[in-house]
This record gives C-alpha cells, sequence and structure tokens, in this order.
C-alpha cells in the first residue's frame, strides 16, 4: 500500500547519486529492511517500474530486500547498487 | 564493452521524512507539548477513544488533534464539538500520514497553548508503522471485533507502539476472542502497554486515564531533560552494564543498538560492558565535546523512569549498580578532553543473575536508542 512513497523516497536517493556519479543506469538496488515490515518484493518492483517508466537509466533496475534478523532495527537501508557506469 | 560497478550507499530510505519528524520533535519540545501518534485499523474506535480521553481530561490538560483521513472530516467534526483545535489532513489516497503532512497540520494549531496534541493516522494497520511523524509516543487501538491474531498479522504495527489500546471489551461475551491469546500474541512481538476497556460501557476505562495522566507527566518531565542533552559536535557514548545481570544490561544494550543505527564520524559508541575504565583511553584520543554514559542507576524512581545528570549528582544523589566510581571517572574525562559529561540513568527492576530485561526496562531501552538517535540527526 505504501510502496508509492517507499519508491518515492528511495528515487530521489537514486537519482542524487546518478546525478553525482555520472551513472548510466542501474542495475540492481540492494535494499535492507525490517523482519517486520510488510514491503513486498514483487509489490515495490512493480511501483517502481510503473514510476520509472521510460527513463532509460532504470529500465533494467531490479529491487532486491534483505530483511534483517534484528527486530529492533527500524531501518530500510539502501544498501549499495550495482550500476553501469 | 560494459563496466559495472557496485557503489555501497547505506542510506535510509525515510533519511528525509525522518529530518522532518525530527524538526517536529524539535518543535514540540520547544513547545513542551506532548505529540501522541494514535493509530489502528478503521472501526477499531480511534476517535471514539479521543473523544472519551479528551472528555475527561480536558479540565486539568489543553488538547489539539490533527486528523488524518483519505477524504472527508467526520471524525473531525465530531472532534470539534469537544471545543478544542482540529485540523484535518485529507491525504488524497495515501494510506498514512507522514513526517511532512503533520509538520503543516502542526504550523496551523496554537502549539504554545497544547499540552498534548493527538495525531488521529489513518485507519491501516500496515504503512503507518513504518513514517516516523515525530510523536513522542505511539498508540495502538486494536479492538475485540478485530480478532485476536492482529499483532502477529501486523507486527511492525505493534512492535511500534508504546501502548496498545484493546477496545470494545463489552464485546467479548459475543465475539470468539481469547484475550490471554491476545497478550501472548503481543508480548511476542511488542513490549507496549496493553489498556483493555470498552469506550461504550466505560469498563477499563478509569485505569487508562490513570496511566494515561501519569505517563504524561513523566514524558513531559522528560522531554526537558532528553532535550537538555547538547548532542553537538563530537559525541562519545559509552554504554555500561553487565549482559549477565538482568536490568543492569541496560546501557551495554542501548549502546549494541546506537551502534546499530548510527554510523557517524564524529560519534562515538562504545560498548563497555562492566569495564568502563578499559576505555578511558579510547575516549579521550577521541577528543569529544559531549561525553554521554548510560547506565543502570538506582535513584529510587519507578521502574524504567529515565534521569539524566551530571557528574556531581551521581555522586550526591546516587550510585550506580557497578562497584567502580562512574563520577571518579567522568569528572578525570571532563577535566582532561574539556568535554561535558552527562549520565543517563535507567532505574532498573532487578540486577539479579539473569539474561532477562524486565519490560519497563526494555521500553526505556527503545525509548532512548529512538530519542538518541534523533538528537544525534538534529
Amino acid at each position: 500500500m505504501h510502496e508509492l512513497s517507499v519508491v518515492q523516497n528511495l528515487l530521489k536517493i537514486l537519482e542524487k547519486l546518478r546525478k553525482e556519479r555520472a551513472i548510466k543506469s542501474f542495475l540492481k538496488i540492494n535494499l535492507t529492511v525490517n523482519p517486520f515490515s510488510c514491503l513486498d518484493e514483487d509489490n515495490i518492483n512493480f511501483t517502481f517500474s510503473a514510476l520509472t517508466k521510460g527513463q532509460d537509466a532504470y529500465k533494467d533496475a531490479k529491487i532486491y530486500i534483505r530483511r534483517t534478523d534484528n527486530p529492533s532495527s527500524k531501518e530500510f537501508i539502501l544498501d549499495d547498487v550495482e550500476i553501469e557506469v | 564493452m560494459k563496466k559495472i560497478q557496485v557503489i555501497e550507499v547505506g542510506a535510509s530510505i525515510f533519511e528525509e521524512n525522518d529530518k522532518i519528524a525530527g524538526e517536529n520533535r524539535s518543535l514540540l519540545r520547544e513547545m513542551n507539548t506532548v505529540a501522541i501518534n494514535v493509530m489502528g485499523s478503521p472501526g477499531a474506535g480511534k476517535t471514539s477513544v479521543l473523544e472519551k480521553t479528551i472528555a475527561q481530561l480536558k479540565s486539568s490538560l489543553s488538547f489539539a488533534v490533527i486528523e488524518g483521513d483519505i477524504k472527508g472530516a467526520l471524525d473531525a467534526e465530531r472532534l470539534v464539538r469537544l471545543e478544542i483545535p482540529v485540523i484535518q489532513i485529507n491525504t488524497g489516497g495515501a494510506c498514512h500520514l507522514d513526517a511532512l503532512m503533520v509538520k503543516k497540520g502542526l504550523a496551523a494549531l496554537p502549539l504554545k497553548e497544547a499540552d498534548v496534541v493527538f495525531v488521529e493516522n489513518v485507519g491501516n494497520l500496515v504503512c503507518p508503522a513504518e513514517f516516523d511523524i515525530g510523536a513522542l509516543l505511539n498508540v495502538v487501538i486494536a479492538s475485540v471485533p478485530e480478532g485476536e491474531d492482529k499483532p502477529l498479522k501486523y507486527p511492525m504495527m505493534f512492535k511500534t507502539a508504546d501502548i496498545c489500546i484493546l477496545n470494545k471489551m463489552d464485546f467479548l461475551p459475543y465475539a470468539d476472542f481469547d484475550i490471554k491469546r491476545f497478550k501472548r500474541y503481543l508480548g511476542e512481538v511488542s513490549c507496549c502497554k496493553l489498556f483493555p476497556l470498552s469506550v461504550k460501557s466505560g469498563e477499563g476505562f478509569s485505569a487508562w486515564i490513570e496511566e494515561f495522566s501519569d505517563l504524561l507527566c513523566k514524558q513531559r518531565a522528560g522531554l526537558k531533560d532528553i532535550a537538555s542533552l547538547e548532542l553537538k559536535g563530537r559525541v562519545a557514548i559509552m554504554g555500561i552494564g553487565d549482559r549477565m545481570k538482568a536490568d543492569d544490561a541496560v546501557g551495554s544494550l542501548v549502546a549494541e543498538l546506537l551502534s546499530k543505527t548510527v554510523k557517524r564520524k564524529n560519534i562515538k559508541i562504545i560498548d563497555a560492558g562492566n569495564a568502563v575504565e578499559n576505555y578511558v583511553g579510547v575516549i579521550k584520543r577521541f577528543k569529544p565535546d559531549t561525553v554521554v554514559v548510560i547506565d543502570a542507576v538506582d535513584f529510587q524512581g519507578k521502574a524504567g523512569d529515565i534521569k539524566i545528570m551530571g557528574c556531581g549528582e551521581i555522586e550526591e544523589t546516587t550510585i550506580s549498580t557497578h562497584g567502580f566510581s562512574l563520577a571518579l571517572i567522568l569528572e578525570n574525562l571532563q577535566k582532561e578532553t574539556g568535554a561535558e559529561c552527562r549520565i543517563i540513568g535507567v532505574q532498573p527492576v532487578k540486577v539479579s543473575l539473569s539474561e532477562e530485561i524486565s519490560p519497563a526496562v526494555e521500553r526505556a531501552i527503545q525509548k532512548l536508542v529512538k530519542e538518541i538517535t534523533l538528537g544525534l540527526c538534529r
């Protein structure tokens, strides 16, 4: 349900990164989230594709979600990205 | 030929939201106003609980409300009848309130005159839990007709909550609801405090009002305390505690959790265990502006109470649960580094041989991690 807000926030970070590092395209986007989070990988990729439609930098990108073992953490962290320069 | 690279980022996806939530929290601290994020599914009775709570306490406290709904202002219209300031936010489809929406709502309220701002979030057990809005307390309202399985189905919501109200207890004779099982499920995912009650019959409501007033008092006192901590420049945070002695582990556990969430060059987080003297050199070399020590301290408070003290204060009025003189070590650090030293004491319940932490101290750990992280991000 809130994938839209999450992807919008994620895109702000990715866009900043793209401009700073002159990134041609993103390939893998690795996130770490709380084990209790309701974020679903398929849903988030669907929203991501919809929001980045027509943008070459994101057309091959796929988001991967790893859940931490620590339920005390509330993080939704963009760990790293695999890019083509 | 394609050139592929991996870039480590390590950024929070909610960085921007969390920054604004921190600003909201600072503003509320300045105004000495407690904001409470009220969440729950549609129909759980969020507005009814607010109506009755405000009606019972409005002679002694001043309230304001931010109402979050996808559309309409039905709940706001109900609350306006209590003659309090109410701001309606229509999210226009978004399933939660975020920090920016709440910031705009706060700007439209007379905060100087409000002791408490209730933020009634959009009815939903999923999304509101993921967005920090700058509230000091998170309250989830569940209800008997929803079923006892909700804590396990929506763990993030119940995990985030400081308080869980189980409403519509008058439905119990007619519903297939096992309250023992609900408590067990809740305990599996959260250490929040549970208040079973019924707005309609009034059952359990006086206990809630009593606890709520007490909690509010403590939170407002705590606001002043934590706000007085200047966490600017180079900050060394040292958690002290023996993991084998129940609540005595508090400082060590806070340091461990903070080290996972705060990764900055100007912040040094040390889990000193019960050998603080071994880390004096490390702190001196770090050249901090502020040293914060977290420890279980018996200051004759209630279980899990938090007290912020200066070096002199710990020597005069209290003793740490450890044998060494913390005050002397801190005084020495203060003298040699010029840093300001503060102690965050948590009142333990038990310090006997055990790895189990009391629920009240567990709540204090979560609160400290949240507040210190926010203080460091300000």
